[in-house]
This record gives C-alpha cells, structure tokens and sequence, in this order.
C-alpha cells in the first residue's frame, strides 16, 4: 500500500466562515511502514487521518493511496480515540461483526480470525464478555484486534491510545509493536505524544498548530523487535524525542510548507 | 427508577386503606365512594357473571392489533427518515404538525373513513402508538454515536447490516421509551374510543355502569385499567432489561 499526498490542504465551511485544517502538506507512506503523524492539538492531524479514511473530503491538493500489487481496491482499517465497540455485540462479536462480509476473507474460517486475533491481545478469555463489564484498557484492545483482523492494506490509528491510563498505555504500545513486527502492516498512527512516536513509528512527519503545516519529517533508525522499557534508556531515543521536541517549538512562521529530511 | 422495592406497595395501599376508613366511618357517601373492599369484592364476584372477561378482551384485542401494527410502522418509518435525508424531507413536516393533534379529537373523522365498526377503534389506536414510537425512534436513530457510522463506513459494512445490527440495536432505548408511553397512551385512547358507539370493552363497562348508576362496576372497570396499565408497563420493563442490557452503560 502506498499512500502519496501532495499539497494536500482542507477546509472547514461552516455558517460562511472558513476554518483551514491543514494546508500544504506532502508526504508518502511506504507499503509495510509505520508512519507516525504527531502535532499538538489543533493541527488538523485527526482530520488528515480521516481524509485518509475517506470519512473526509480534502480541499486541494492530490491524495493518492494504490495498492501495491495493484488489483483490488485498497482496504482501510482504522482505529479510533474512543473504542467505537458496539456495546450490544460481545467483543468475540464486535470482532466478527467487521469481519462477516469482508470480501478479503472470503472462504476462510471467520470465528478462526477472531479467536486468532483475541487470543494476540490476550483477550481469549473474555471473548464473550460485552465492552461495558471490561476496562477502558480491554475496549481499545479489541478495537486494535479487530482493525488488524480485517487484514487491512493501511490500518489508520487516530490517537488510540489517549484516554487510557498510563499504564494501559504502556502495555498497549507493546502488544501493538508485538502485532505490528509480526504482521508488517502499513499503519499511519496519529499522535500528540512525542515519545509515543518515537516508540512506534519507522518514520515520524510533525505537524505545526493551526493551521498544520509541515514542520519536519524523521526517520527513526532505532532497532527492532523494540521493547518500550529497554529503548527509552537508549541516548538515541532521547535524542529523536529532543529532536521532536525543537521542530514543534520553532514557530510555524519559520518555513511554512517546507519538508527537512534528517539522516 | 431506583425506588427502594420494599416500599413500592406503601403510597397504593395506604390510598386505599384512607378511602376505606373514609367510606366505613360515614366520611365518605358510600353511594358515590363505595369501599374499596366492597369494589374488590364486586370485581371478583359479581362482574364477571357479567361478562367482565369479555370486556377485558375486547380491549385487549384493540390495544394488540393496534398498538403493534401503529408502534412497527412508527418504528420502521422512523427509521427511513433518520437515515435518508429525502425521505426525513418529505415526511417531517407533516408528522410534526400532525403529531400534537389529540388522537381521540380525530376518532369522529376516522368513523367516517373506517365505519362505525370494531376497525375504527383499532385505527384510532393504532395512530397514538404510530406517533409515540415514531418521535421516540427518531430521536433514537438520530443519537446512534457517529463514531459507529464511520466504523460502518471504513470497514464496509452493508446497508441492510448496518440497520439490522447498528441503528436498530443503537435506537433500542428510545424504541423502548417509545413503546412504554405509546402502550399507556393506548389504554387512555381504547377506553375513550369505547365510551361511545361500542357494545363490549372495558370503556364501555365504565360508560354503562354510569348510565345505569352501578357505580361499584364502574369502579371495578377502573381498577381493570389501572392493573392492565400496570401489567403492561411491568412487562415491557421486563422485556427491556433483557433486550438492552447495555442501557446507561458505556
């Protein structure tokens, strides 16, 4: 799956007044990457992410997203800040629900997917349970499930984690590398936690407040299979997360629009 | 409501037992308000040498026929104008100006449409619960998170799935606050419809017993009404907490 965006900029009408979301902005996602978009709130990331989704229009500019081999129509996944479960379907159901009618998975054993794919986030146990007899942490848990069960082209995860506890947190970001380094989907993850993208991503775009822009793109060359504990004590993650940091800082004013690429 | 169960009997009982003192102690006029053991005594004993079951059934069979049909076709659509605009257009204007009309206000016009007969009280019926469950529905429809839309969308679930498995289930509380003041609602309207022109019913029961001043058998119908209205809301909160056990959860 590549996704190619060019010049894309959106914006909000509404009562005669115009909001821009984001303007200008270029990038690509490579086929098997994880791309992390970071910026404060405000920047128009979520809005990016659900132009990707096709939940929103953009205003100018190209957009571009082609399956790699080309034959059929690209499959989106997306995981969203709030769980989205349907309170009325177990979570075993929540999963099957998105699954049932997947072309992708035609003629293979659905209730083996969902059991695979609850079993990944530790959830076998609590198929059956319904999403208000679980935690907060568990909800999300079968949300990322079920996203990578439809065995998506690109999983798109807008702040998934922003309501959890720290410590939900923490184990979610692990299971979400375990699952990533096994499957190698292309994901985009949307975030406004610096370190966050640093854990996850393969490569990391920062957006500018309101209204976003392109402040810098980074390549985060930290080794993999990565565990959160062990990378946070390397100085070149501290170092990436540094770096974040000054590229948020400097005023949007400084380049608007312009992509830095860092070795 | 989360009233403490042990108390629930105490405001009816304690009513009853006042009219009681009140009637026996000569406070009341006995003619006008018999005691309500006297009452309880001609409702088991005597009015159903009367033909009092075929009363009740008689009721019962106009609240069945019309407040399902009326509530399932305010249900569904409810449900098409919620989710095509087109159709919200072309119906809510004419349900919003129709809805505040007092149904029993139209049961002269429906006499002219549907005849004298059994079928106009059935109609009449069956329009209250048709608007109580259609708002209700709407309302219902309208509140189904967006969040669960754009799932829908992103993960390509049909249509027909998605109202089968997302609106309808997504609406069910409203449904359900819909379907309980409609069946109410139903009770006030089947007994005014049977005040006038009908030969059997629990209204009728009322209405005769005025006229022929058998005031106890009045009573009693009222009792019958109220023990229906009770039975019914109790059932359908029964067949609600099985039906949505995730109401008022996260």
């Amino acid at each position: 799956m590549q996704v190619t965006a060019t010049q894309l900029g959106k914006v909000f009408r509404h009562n005669g007044r115009e909001t821009v979301a984001f303007q200008d902005i270029s990038f690509q996602i490579h086929p098997g990457e994880f791309f992390c978009i970071v910026g404060p709130s405000g920047c128009g990331k979520t809005t990016l992410l659900r132009t990707l989704a096709g939940l929103e229009t953009h205003s100018s500019g190209q957009l571009e997203i082609r399956p790699v081999n080309g034959a059929d129509a690209p499959r989106v996944g997306m995981v969203f800040q709030e769980h989205g479960l349907f309170p009325w379907m177990s979570l075993r159901n929540n999963v099957r629900f998105l699954l049932e009618d997947s072309p992708r998975l035609a003629g293979q054993d659905v209730d083996a997917a969902c059991d695979r794919y609850l079993a990944k986030v530790g959830l076998s146990a609590f198929a059956h349970y319904y999403p208000h007899q679980v935690s907060g942490g568990m909800r999300q848990r079968v949300s990322v499930a079920r996203s990578f069960a439809t065995e998506p082209d690109i999983l798109l995860m807008d702040e998934p984690f922003v309501f959890l506890d720290y410590q939900a947190r923490l184990a979610l970001q692990q299971q979400l590398l375990l699952i990533w380094e096994e499957t190698r989907k292309t994901v985009a993850f949307v975030t406004h936690d610096i370190e966050e993208a640093v854990l996850l991503a393969d490569r990391v775009l920062v957006l500018s407040e309101h209204p976003g822009r392109v402040q810098g793109l980074l390549d985060i060359d930290l080794p993999r299979p990565r565990q959160v504990a062990a990378l946070r004590k390397l100085p070149a993650y501290a170092d990436y997360v540094e770096r974040i940091m000054s590229l948020l800082q400097r005023n949007s004013d400084d380049a608007p629009g312009s992509v830095e690429a860092f070795p | 409501m989360n009233l403490d169960r042990r108390w629930l009997w105490l405001s009816p009982v304690g009513a009853l037992l006042i009219w009681e003192i009140c009637t026996r102690s000569g406070m009341l006029d006995a003619r006008f308000f018999p005691a309500p053991s006297a009452i309880m005594h001609h409702l088991v004993f005597v009015i159903p040498q009367q033909g009092l079951f075929a009363d009740i059934a008689a009721s019962l069979n106009r609240i069945f026929w019309g407040y399902s049909l009326g509530s399932a076709l305010g249900a569904a659509l409810a449900v098409a104008m919620g989710l095509s605009k087109p159709v919200r257009a072309l119906c809510y204007p004419l349900v919003a100006l129709t809805y505040p009309i007092p149904k029993i206000a139209i049961l002269p016009l429906i006499m002219l449409i549907f005849g004298i007969g059994e079928l106009s009280r059935i109609v009449v019926v069956g329009i209250g619960s048709f608007f109580l469950v259609l708002m209700n529905t709407l309302h219902g429809v309208d509140s189904v998170a967006r969040i669960y839309h754009d799932v829908a969308k992103v993960y390509g679930i049909g249509r027909r799935r998605f109202i089968a498995r997302v609106i309808v289930p997504g609406a069910l509380p409203s449904i359900f606050t819909g379907l309980k003041l409609a069946i109410g609602y139903s009770l006030v309207i089947v007994v005014a419809a049977e005040f006038s022109g009908a030969n059997a019913g629990i209204g009728y029961l009322i209405w005769q017993s005025w006229e022929t001043f058998s005031i106890k058998s009045m009573y009693a119908g009222i009792f019958v009404i109220g023990a229906l209205g009770l039975a019914f809301s109790a059932g359908l909160e029964w067949l609600e907490r099985r039906l949505v056990p995730w109401r008022d959860k996260p």
